[in-house]
């Protein structure tokens, strides 16, 4: 059976300006981070980091996985996206939404400590913005009756989205109007794995098992591992944030942990019999970016595990979040972002063409040296920020946010070098070499 | 039959086995093809066009012979009777004094029925760095061209009146070198994926014998499946046969990675919304240097 039809990808308009977005909050998430490094080393509850966090989150990661999912589920579910026009107004939501929240984090200091109400309606409007995307997710789907575990993955992550988005906006009504009893740090905790492991892993999870075949030429029949996954996950969560709830995060994540990484380890076994199955054929530079994100999970994973039965001193938990949003989330993004967007945009301009000539490829629809530099910043600014928060070296810290600008400036330029690309067809109207 | 410049001799030979001894006594080259291992080589890649270029003798003489044997020739096709019609000078020509130009006339050797390659390949050989061979003789020597042009020489050919061709070999000096050889694996690297016309593809589809001609149909398969289907194909693929894949698009990441290996040429014919075709071979300049 066939099933994938390009020709049911949604216009341009659904998805380009989710990627031109996206680069730019990198950028200024960057820029950010270099004034505010010193809150690096300070804990986690500090405005400012709450600003860069969400910036991170939800204006870099989320505002391209939408993106890239608007233009993903119609390929995978052969069909046209539920609503277009709904994935535009999600975007512009989502766009206003983050400036509003994290401008509200920002001045929160400067406001007397009081987050503003216009702060709360930017988390109010994320949280609106989530639910079209469920909608959209769940209405292009429906009919979709195969890759049923890949689809409950990534619908599955888009709801644990919407609960995310909502807690948030209900611990940032807690902060304006104090209701809650609770400890707002540890409903922090469980609002901020709500977004890790629901959505984020979830979504990954769902999408890799889709597309890390089709790049790796592999396959794998062992499903059953992904169901596995899905069930172990889920099963960890609900428990944890449950207990959580109700209890305080104790001891016991421990268990709850152990499921999650159960299902991780079900992801990939996954994707190891994908990778012996898979027919050789050279890695570029954006895989690599694919396989760096992987050996960040695992430094994440590893950081979580310490700190769950260590508790080190509180700055472990900056590297930790940053080792997951900066290190596995940042690179699958950074890599992907090239695997994805040159194909979008080559399908606006050459699915049509007909008669004699030469095409460019995807790949030449960006700079490759860009993107290698790209890669060097990137490593040199992830794990010297790393290297920097443990040996607690200012300069060292100062340094590498400087190679995150880099980073994010060459990737922001490689971006619009792809978004202003030009229909290059060269008819070739002269008579042919006699050699052809 | 009609006939036109881009006819290939292969087809005339089909129709009218009598073509075979006409247009071998045009030109003293083409007498290879009473040659029966030559011909089954040459025939079915060489157009009349390209056959006058080696032979050295006009389209049109081409033409003469072949009417009496009942061809018709085909009129509107008659711009691309025009000879080799090279640019202007490139700027290393230009710049070079003429003390810099060894001159090599391999004429004598041609029509006494020698092949020259031998010595054309040890003349450059012996070239110092920064001074070009020149080649004159009587047609385009376009597989010696490609041949240099791989050893990283800058060529350029000029045809100063009929039967009479200048083809320059330009040796780069040190650094130039490897410059020049990475910007020709580029540029031929560019080369390998075109698309072409409905036309252009049935005329390429028929330089194959069917039996030379394996065929995949990969559009019912699910993703990865096609890319894996071709891939497999193309790794038991001969040297000298063609692979026609009938695909639903045009597979983009395959030809990324075709591109990239350098090891395939690549005709793209889109057919509508949901359909391509594609015609791979393997990627070897030089086989037509005989």
């Amino acid at each position: 059976m066939a099933k994938i039809n390009i020709a049911k990808a949604p216009v341009n308009s659904a998805v380009l300006p989710f990627y031109g977005i996206a680069a730019l909050f990198f950028i200024l998430l960057s820029i950010l981070l270099l004034f505010q490094s010193g809150s690096l080393t300070g804990g986690y509850f500090n405005f400012h980091l709450l600003s860069i966090v969400h910036i991170a989150v939800l204006g870099w990661l989320t505002m391209i996985i939408f993106g890239a999912g608007y233009q993903l589920l119609p390929v995978i579910c052969e069909r046209n996206l539920f609503s277009e026009k709904l994935a535009f107004v999600s975007f512009l939501l989502l766009l206003t939404g983050v400036v509003l929240l994290a401008a509200g984090f920002w001045c929160t200091p400067s406001l007397g400590a009081v987050f503003p109400v216009w702060g709360l309606i930017g988390g109010g409007l994320i949280f609106l913005s989530s639910l079209l995307f469920v909608c959209n997710v769940a209405g292009t789907s429906k009919i979709c009756d195969s890759y049923s575990i890949q689809k409950n993955f990534i619908l599955t992550s888009a709801i644990w989205l919407c609960w995310t988005t909502l807690a948030g906006f209900l611990l940032a009504w807690n902060l304006r109007y104090p209701y809650i009893s609770k400890d707002h740090l540890e409903l922090l905790k469980l609002h901020a794995h709500m977004g890790l492991a629901g959505w984020f892993l979830q979504l990954i999870i769902g999408v890799s098992a889709k597309l890390i075949p089709m790049f790796l030429l592999g396959k794998s029949s062992k499903n059953n591992l992904l169901t596995k996954a899905y069930m172990l996950i889920n099963a960890g969560m609900l428990l944890f944030l449950t207990d959580g709830y109700l209890n305080g995060v104790t001891d016991r994540a421990i268990i709850y942990l152990i499921l999650l990484l159960a299902g991780i380890a079900c992801w990939m076994l996954y994707l190891k019999d994908v990778y012996n199955n898979r027919i050789k054929r050279p890695l570029d530079i954006t895989l690599r970016f694919t396989g760096l994100s992987f050996i960040n999970l695992g430094l994440t994973i590893a950081a979580l595990i310490l700190i769950v039965l260590w508790r080190p001193p509180i700055r472990s938990q900056i590297i930790y979040g940053l080792l997951a949003i900066l290190g596995w989330l940042s690179a699958l993004v950074l890599g992907m972002t090239f695997k994805t967007l040159p194909f979008i945009v080559w399908n606006g301009h050459y699915k049509h063409l007909n008669g004699k000539g030469k095409i460019p490829l995807p790949k030449e629809l960006y700079r490759q040296n860009l993107l290698q530099l790209q890669w060097w910043l990137y490593l040199l600014a992830l794990y010297g920020l790393i290297a920097g928060l443990l040996l607690q070296l200012d300069l060292l810290i100062k340094a590498s946010t400087l190679c995150l600008i880099g980073t994010s400036l060459s990737y922001g330029l490689n971006i619009v070098i792809i978004l202003r690309h030009k229909t290059i067809f060269i008819h070739a109207t002269t008579p042919e070499a006699p050699d052809r | 039959m009609v006939i036109n410049s881009d006819t290939k001799i292969s087809q005339l030979l089909k129709e009218q086995p009598k073509a075979l001894e006409a247009i071998s006594r045009l030109a003293k080259p083409l007498q290879k093809l009473r040659n029966p291992l030559l011909r089954k080589l040459m025939a079915s890649r060489t157009t009349i066009r390209q056959a006058a270029e080696i032979g050295g003798c006009s389209v049109e003489a081409f033409f003469q012979v072949l009417r009496p044997l009942g061809f018709k020739t085909d009129v509107n096709l008659r711009e691309n009777v025009k000879a080799h019609t090279p640019g202007p000078r490139p700027g290393w020509l230009k710049t070079l004094p003429d003390r810099q130009i060894h001159t090599f006339d391999v004429r004598p050797m041609l029509a006494g029925g020698q092949d020259p390659l031998k010595e054309i390949m040890a003349a450059y050989k012996e070239l110092s760095p920064a001074t070009a061979l020149c080649i004159v003789n009587t047609f385009v020597p376009t597989p010696l061209l490609r041949l240099l042009e791989n050893k990283g020489a800058l060529t350029y050919c000029e045809q100063p009146e009929d039967r009479l061709t200048y083809s320059y070999f330009f040796k780069p000096s040190g650094n130039d070198v490897k410059d020049t050889s990475q910007q020709l694996k580029a540029d031929s690297r560019k080369d390998l994926i075109t698309t072409v016309t409905q036309a252009q593809f049935q005329e390429e589809l028929s330089r194959f014998n069917p039996a030379d001609l394996q065929q995949a149909d990969v559009r019912e398969l699910e993703m990865p499946g096609p890319m894996q289907t071709i891939l497999r194909y193309l790794e038991q693929l001969p040297k000298g046969h063609g692979l026609l894949v009938h695909h639903k698009r045009i597979p983009v990441y395959l030809l990324e990675d075709l591109q990239a290996s350098g090891d395939f040429r690549v005709l793209v014919l889109p057919v509508s919304d949901t359909e391509v075709k594609l015609l791979l071979t393997h990627n070897d300049q030089l086989k037509w240097q005989k």
